[in-house]
């Protein structure tokens, strides 16, 4: 039980490159996939990763399969379908771990569909950001129908993260990071609109933040986001806009799909949508308050 | 210390509720000779016995006709115009010279209105209101939002600092007004979109103490899920003390302010419909934290831990 797990990471973006190089500093054996072989190369050569072009040599002798992807799709897609899917390479016993910010209700069903395989399954996104990848310090949510899967792999997320939060069955810890990034969106729109009426009033935008900051109106938007990146113009929080208009999405239809009349979450998704549209998904998350004015 | 005979200035103060029965308390025990109405003239009269160097006017009137400073802390503007303009009011014995220095949460369009009229009878008006609540009164850590021209700002700062731990001056009249309700209405938006987010979530199945404890250590973090999920909703306590009326008034004075310089502020404007549904529904003299409840009604979810109330997790 004491061997040292054998990781198979899937999707070296920019949060997955530095989460490998933190698994291989703590001394785990990470074999590395991704669409684009530069990326499994230059961590090849520079931090010992194995590169891998298919599922069979992924596959073996794997424990953990870790996978960074842009939306839960992306995770069914590797794991079932493509090219008949990873996971009818995984030997029985080996526990997924998906640390992407994916759909919950379809993480529930990814979840059943691994274990009728005999495979655990456990979610796990992360808050923190590129540079909490990098540093080591992702606060990450975890959820799994079996909390041993969880034990199981807490030495990854040890390297990984700083923080670990139980929440419950499969697919909490999407719902959770969803419904999170939810209420600090509204929160950042909320901001966004006092300061647009505010400055066009006569107040200064800057004074605005601090005395927010100072009252009961703050929120890390206000204390992080806006004080340090918008009122200075500096606007790099290193989170995409497409990504926040994506999870705030999920946590509306989450709604929507659960029968959950909450009329602000449909707005706010709205919101980001617009901005999204008007600014494009690549620009970081904070500058949606240019594309609000714009429409002023 | 406190002497009687010193030169400052004769302060009157309108409005004993539980704002102004600890500020003026605070500005009396700095040495400034007081002069204190309130509609309940028993208040005064109270107040006065319990003070040094301090008496209790019979109308605003009065007060003004002793006072170089004259202080409101009222309920809205509304009440703070009543008070200038009625019959035995504050205009009814204003000196020339005498300033205004308004800590309610006023309309900034009415304290502009004021400024002008005060300008033409040769006296001045600071809006100054304040956050931090009735403990905030209590302990001089107000935090004061200041509008009005340099000179009055500089002439009420010792008084301010008297009450207060905080002073930020954002522009002319009317500015303190309208960063006050600008920070409401942002308070009141993270409360409403926390109560959405934490309905959905325990729907689904998590655990809604747990949900505010990864809130507050991560993005979506306010000072209201800090400071009011555990303490007053996962309790199924609801009592914050600020009235959820109070709430609804300062939305619709930011929502005004939107209409007035021509901003679209689509989320808050629905913000404030929700709110006022909940305001209907919970009545007159309803807590803030009814809003949750009010939300939980919408959403057919109860926000309530299987494991019953608990602590915050330590941060």
């Amino acid at each position: 039980m004491s061997a040292v797990l054998q990781v198979a990471f899937i999707g070296l973006g920019n949060m997955g490159t530095p989460m490998v190089i933190n698994l291989r500093r703590a001394g785990f054996p990470v074999k590395v996939y991704d669409r684009d072989p530069a990326r499994m190369q230059a961590l090849a050569e520079q931090h010992g990763a194995v590169p891998c072009a298919d599922w069979p040599s992924l596959a073996a002798g794997t424990d953990v399969v870790i996978t960074m992807l842009p939306t839960g799709k992306d995770v069914a897609d590797v794991l079932l379908h493509d090219r008949g899917g990873l996971a009818a390479h995984l030997a029985k016993g080996a526990v997924v771990v998906d640390m992407s910010s994916s759909e919950p209700l379809g993480t529930r069903e990814l979840a059943a569909q691994l274990a009728r395989r005999g495979l655990g399954m456990v979610d796990a996104p992360v808050s923190g950001a590129v540079q909490g990848a990098i540093a080591g310090t992702l606060s990450i949510m975890a959820g799994a129908d079996d909390p041993a899967h969880i034990d199981r792999v807490m030495p990854l997320f040890v390297a990984m993260g700083k923080r670990v939060f139980r929440t419950g069955a499969s697919g909490t810890g999407h719902a959770m990071k969803a419904l999170n990034n939810f209420v600090a969106a509204a929160a950042y729109a909320a901001t966004a609109e006092a300061l647009m009426i505010g400055t066009r009033f006569g107040l200064d935008d800057a004074l605005m933040v601090e005395i927010i900051n100072a009252s009961t109106g703050r929120s890390f938007n206000s204390e992080v986001v806006f004080a340090s990146q918008v009122v200075t113009r500096q606007f790099k929080t290193g989170f995409a806009m497409g990504l926040m208009t994506k999870d705030v999405g999920i946590a509306s239809q989450l709604g929507e799909a659960l029968k959950v009349n909450a009329p602000v979450s449909r707005l706010v998704a709205q919101r980001w949508e617009e901005a999204c549209k008007a600014r494009g998904p690549g620009v970081d998350q904070c500058t949606a308050i240019l594309a609000w004015q714009e429409q002023a | 210390m406190m002497s009687s005979t010193s030169n400052l200035p004769k302060v009157g103060f309108i409005g004993l509720g539980v704002m102004g029965t600890p500020m003026s308390t605070h500005l009396s025990r700095a040495g400034y000779p007081l002069v204190v109405y309130d509609i309940r003239t028993e208040l005064a009269v109270q107040l006065a016995a319990e003070l040094s160097n301090t008496s209790a006017a019979t109308s605003p009137a009065e007060v003004a006709a002793s006072s170089d400073i004259i202080v409101t802390m009222l309920p809205n503007g509304e009440v703070v115009r009543e008070v200038l303009c009625a019959e035995d009011g504050v205009y009814a014995g204003l000196r020339p010279g005498s300033l205004l220095l308004d800590t309610s949460s006023s309309e900034p369009w009415l304290t502009q209105q004021t400024a002008e009229e005060m300008r033409a009878k040769g006296c001045s008006v600071v809006d100054a209101p304040v956050s931090g609540a009735q403990h905030g009164a209590k302990t001089a850590t107000l935090v004061f939002m200041v509008g009005g021209d340099d000179a009055d700002v500089e002439r009420v700062r010792p008084l301010l600092q008297c009450m207060g731990r905080a002073i930020y001056h954002l522009g002319g009249v009317g500015a303190g007004h309208a960063m006050k309700c600008l920070n409401n209405m942002i308070t009141s938006m993270n409360l409403l979109a926390l109560a959405e987010g934490l309905a959905v979530g325990t729907r689904y199945g998590l655990d809604p103490a747990v949900m505010t404890d990864v809130i507050n250590e991560s993005t979506g973090g306010s000072w209201v899920s800090k400071t009011h999920i555990h303490q007053r909703i996962l309790n199924r306590a609801f009592d914050d003390p600020f009235k959820l009326e109070l709430m609804v008034k300062d939305i619709g004075i930011g929502m005004e302010l939107a209409r007035q310089t021509g901003v679209p502020v689509p989320l808050s404007a629905n913000g404030q419909h929700l709110w006022k549904a909940a305001a209907l529904a919970a009545g007159p003299g309803a807590s803030v934290s009814e809003l949750v409840r009010w939300v939980e009604k919408l959403t057919g979810v109860t926000i309530e831990s299987a494991k019953g109330p608990r602590a915050p997790a330590a941060q």
